[in-house]
């Protein structure tokens, strides 16, 4: 379903003369129906992985194929439908800032051609489904981290993609709310989508006990079906 | 489809409007930068107006006459007139006839009881004459070599000769007016465009961010550019309510406060033009805040 074919990410110098290496000869599938865990430090490059699956940035060299289709190589229309089967919950939230929490969620659905019945439906239960609905009408810088995490959460979750890509979606939140989201993550995954989590969280990638890559300096440094956090 | 397209049309209806009056500040500053623009567009599109009035009136009054030997009988001056209509590009002829041009002087000095004691001596002493007024000076010094060469013989004065450098002047200066005019129309309209456009590029750089979050989430460029063109037709039309508002009070103000001479009621004029006024601050408006919004988004969606 997903291939990163020999994806190497290298960013030019600006303040020192050195370039900097993010990723380096990355290759991997992850089929679908696949729950991976991307594992390593803080800088490791997972996010830069993540941006790079959404076509948000271009690898140096390598390729990253989507059901055979080569990402980069896409026209903007055909990025935009592709990006629609994909649900991401990004480390930073990207929320829009003008724009309430059901605003931001149902953003997720009105894109994509939903109809407005079908908007008024389902936005109220993935709020509920997060237990945002007492801030369904509070903008952003209203809420707090945790429960802008949730709403990134549950806009990656309203228009049922195919793909969810997590990266650190429990860096926020609490132990009864992390355990949650994993809790939904599973669910969607048992339900049969592919869910790729990029943490640094060693409990959650030893409890769900599910395949885990491992970067480290840049490069791979393990792939297991059934793996622990090992570094 | 067309359910999609309707559809599609009310969000980004929604979506811009929402935009708008949620970012208050931004779109304040949009519309006061897009009404001064709208304004000054409109203040030269009515000054040029009033202007070419203006100029085509002093123009007008820069004219020659032709003074006729008085032995000279009437139908060889109508046809010599008809003969300068058809061969020189003059506004307008008008022939004063001897009976006419002593009419006016009595009309004129009537009350000067020496001059009509004189008057009363002699037969009527007038010439009579043909006033010519053109839209060229140097039309006047064509018919005046014209009729020196070729009718030297019934003419008893031209006043060109003594006049020639006055009415030279008077049309360099307004053919200089107009292209005065002309040059300070294109810096403002410079001005105001870059104003504008540099206003709205500040103002979307800021949503640079949101856009790219907007197409993270799958939106399609034209999703996204509709909300931003509903957004500033908004802050245009807006803009040119404000400008309409303004320049009705602004004209209002000034017959009260200034009246031009040579004809023209600033106010009247100003009520003359309304339907163009109008129509030329909403298309300006429209296009200006349409055409920024679509330019600056454009580069982020690149």
């Amino acid at each position: 379903m997903i291939f990163f074919n020999n994806i190497t990410k290298i960013y030019p110098p600006y303040f020192t003369k050195k370039e900097n290496i993010v990723l380096k000869d990355i290759s991997f599938k992850v089929e679908k129906g696949e729950f991976v865990s991307i594992v390593g430090r803080s800088g490791a490059g997972k996010t830069t992985l993540f941006n790079i699956f959404l076509g948000d940035e271009k690898p140096t060299k390598g390729d990253v194929f989507f059901d055979g289709q080569n990402i980069h190589k896409l026209s903007a229309g055909k990025a935009c439908l592709l990006r629609r089967r994909i649900g991401t919950i990004f480390q930073d939230y990207k929320l829009l800032p003008t724009k309430t929490v059901y605003e931001n969620i149902a953003y997720a659905m009105e894109v994509t051609g939903a109809s407005d019945k079908d908007v008024e439906r389902y936005v109220p239960e993935v709020l509920d489904a997060v237990g945002l609905v007492k801030q369904a009408l509070h903008f952003p810088h209203q809420i707090s981290g945790g429960e802008k995490q949730r709403t990134a959460i549950a806009r990656a979750l309203i228009h049922d993609p195919e793909v969810i890509l997590a990266d650190e979606p429990t860096g926020d939140l609490d132990p009864y709310h992390t355990r949650e989201v994993l809790k939904l993550l599973l669910k969607l995954n048992s339900s049969g989508t592919t869910v790729i989590l990029a943490t640094h969280d060693k409990e959650i990638v030893n409890e769900l006990g599910r395949r885990v890559i491992t970067l480290k300096d840049s490069k791979i440094v393990g792939d297991s079906q059934q793996g622990r956090f090992i570094l | 489809m067309k359910k999609r397209f309707i559809n599609s049309t009310r969000r980004a209806l929604r979506l811009g409007w929402k935009n708008f009056y949620r970012e208050s500040g931004l779109s304040f500053v949009a519309v006061f930068v897009l009404m001064i623009t709208i304004s000054i567009a409109v203040l030269l599109f009515l000054l040029s107006g009033v202007v070419e009035i203006i100029i085509s009136d002093i123009e007008q009054k820069a004219d020659i006459t032709i003074d006729f030997q008085t032995t000279i009988p009437e139908e060889r001056i109508l046809e010599l007139k008809e003969d300068l209509e058809d061969n020189f590009e003059v506004n307008n002829i008008e022939y004063i006839s001897r009976d006419e041009a002593m009419t006016i002087f009595i009309q004129r000095f009537g009350d000067r009881r020496s001059l009509m004691e004189s008057l009363e001596e002699v037969d009527n002493p007038f010439p009579a004459s043909l006033n010519i007024s053109a839209d060229d000076s140097f039309v006047y010094r064509e018919i005046a070599d014209y009729l020196e060469r070729d009718h030297g013989g019934m003419i008893y004065s031209i006043d060109f000769a003594n006049r020639e450098e006055i009415i030279a002047g008077i049309f360099t200066a307004t053919e200089n007016i107009r292209r005065g005019g002309l040059i300070v129309a294109i810096i403002l309209s410079i001005v105001a465009i870059s104003l504008v456009y540099n206003t709205i590029k500040l103002a979307i750089y800021g949503l640079r961010e949101e856009i790219k979050v907007m197409r993270l989430v799958g939106s399609s460029n034209l999703f996204i550019r509709s909300s931003f063109i509903v957004q500033g037709a908004l802050v245009g039309c807006f803009a040119a309510f404000t400008s309409l508002v303004a320049l009705s009070l602004l004209g209002f103000l000034i017959p009260q406060t200034y009246n031009i001479t040579l004809e023209v009621n600033l106010y009247e004029y100003f009520l003359e033009m309304l339907p163009i006024v109008v129509a030329l601050q909403f298309a300006v408006g429209f296009l200006m805040g349409v055409g920024s919004s679509l330019v600056v988004v454009g580069r982020y969606l690149k």
